[in-house]
């Protein structure tokens, strides 16, 4: 099998994940926080272990405020519903994908005002498109660092530095970014980032975290036990502990944990340059057929690891199914969860997504151009 | 002596920077107190290790919320 849906979730996962996972599973896997037996100390060091190496990865120099979510969206909801309230102005792209948008629009409900900021013809949302939507109600700006559809990556350092000269709080979506495109939140002004740990960071399933800047108070959408403070009939004040009630996924954090250290010791930048490279062949391999439309920016290095192409006389799905059947390479096709990003990219039955990851080969992406050019000449009709 | 915290995460946390100046401590669950009832925990210590550890607390801006001996 040719794996090329990474955008969804990575696979497979490197050694190291599985490893540390059963392990866990083994040996440790008691709740961290609840009780102070050997196992249960065990659990709590590996999730410290974990906040330290996201630290690391994101230069966060304040872990305990990285706090552990299910999956990208979790997070990116705690950050909107915990951040905005009535009156409130919201500003995310016209790219955003439904974790942001669903929610957003589900805010507009209760008295929160979303505006759209347009990402330019490339899928590229700039800093003068955010700034034209920004208003003296405007209380956060959230922008996905890379579309899911067209691999567009967005310059939220600029965007960053606006938002902060202007006391918005800005909130980025890494959920395709995160472990294959640099990000320092000091340096990129950004006081929220949500990013799941199954993706780019290789960790398991039903993993991700929230990242809040030291100064703000995100209110809790969840309340429960968070084995602190546990007389009070009130979430308490600092973080993690505000925003993690319940019992972590403790075995997939585990994972997430060694994940990271893999990333961490192959490098962002490396991973990230064989992405674009896997991506630069396979584009160069397409781009000539007729009835393709690739979208996204032609410049390889605006580009995450994601080429996602338009068929002028094919319907996406049909053809991705006869990738996986005929040639049992995995891909995605429709609107990625993202009909925002359909719209702006002019999409009218969506489009065929091919996401390579870091254990992708050129052999993979040389067979997938191979396998879809044979396809769009007519082979499985 | 006890030093008393708030959670878990303060707790390890402290105990892996204090690991890292040679100073093994353990982690404990705070055994009930006056005024606090609930879950929390802190760092069985070495009392002559006690301004190590305030240090370390301070400059993880830990708030250490009480000391037994």
């Amino acid at each position: 099998m040719i794996y090329l849906d990474n955008g969804a979730t990575s696979f497979p996962k490197p050694r190291i994940v599985h490893e540390e996972y059963e392990r866990c599973m083994r040996y440790y896997a008691a709740n961290a926080g609840r009780g102070a037996h050997k196992r249960s100390i065990m659990a709590a060091e590996k999730l410290w272990e974990t906040r330290e190496a996201l630290g690391t990865l994101f230069s966060i120099k304040t872990p305990e405020r990285i706090v552990f979510t299910p999956n990208c969206t979790m997070g990116l909801n705690m950050g909107l519903y915990g951040i905005l309230k009535s009156g409130d102005d919201l500003v995310i792209s016209n790219m955003e994908h439904n974790s942001v948008y669903r929610p957003a629009m589900a805010l507009s409900q209760k008295g929160v005002r979303t505006l759209f900021a347009a990402a330019d013809r490339e899928g590229i949302v700039t800093p003068e498109s955010v700034i034209r939507q920004i208003t003296p109600r405007t209380r956060l700006v959230c922008i996905l660092h890379a579309s899911n559809v067209s691999g567009s990556i967005n310059p939220i350092r600029q965007i960053g530095q606006v938002l902060r000269r202007r006391g918005i709080l800005f909130m980025v979506d890494a959920a395709q970014t995160a472990g294959c495109v640099p990000i320092d939140v000091e340096a990129d002004s950004i006081d929220i980032l949500a990013f799941p740990g199954h993706k780019g960071l290789l960790g398991p399933q039903g993993t991700g975290g929230l990242y809040v800047r030291k100064g703000i108070d995100i209110r809790p959408i969840l309340a429960g036990g968070t084995g602190s403070e546990s007389e009070s009939a009130f979430q308490p004040t600092f973080l993690p502990d505000r925003l993690e009630s319940g019992t972590q996924n403790l075995p997939g954090i585990a994972g997430l944990c060694g994940g990271v250290q893999y990333v961490l010791s192959q490098g962002v930048d490396a991973i990230g340059m064989h992405e674009r490279r896997l991506c630069g062949l396979f584009i160069d391999r397409i781009k000539e057929i007729e009835g393709v439309r690739i979208l996204g920016p032609q410049n390889i290095e605006k580009r995450a690891g994601i080429v996602s192409v338009s068929l002028a006389d094919h319907d996406p799905m049909v053809v991705a199914q006869k990738l996986d059947k005929l040639y049992d390479i995995a891909t995605r096709a429709g609107l990625h969860c993202a009909p925002l990003a359909a719209k702006t990219l002019g999409l009218q039955n969506g489009s065929l997504r091919f996401s390579p990851g870091i254990f992708n080969t050129e052999k993979d992406m040389d067979y997938a151009a191979r396998a879809l050019i044979s396809i769009l000449h007519g082979e499985g009709e | 002596m006890l030093v008393r915290l708030s959670s878990m995460t303060e707790a390890v946390r402290l105990k892996k920077r204090l690991s890292r100046e040679n100073l093994q401590v353990q982690v404990v669950q705070n055994p009930a107190h006056p005024g606090k009832r609930g879950c929390s925990y802190g760092l069985e210590i070495k009392s002559e290790h006690l301004p190590q550890v305030k240090k370390a607390a301070a400059d993880f801006g830990i708030q250490i919320m009480g000391i037994q001996t």
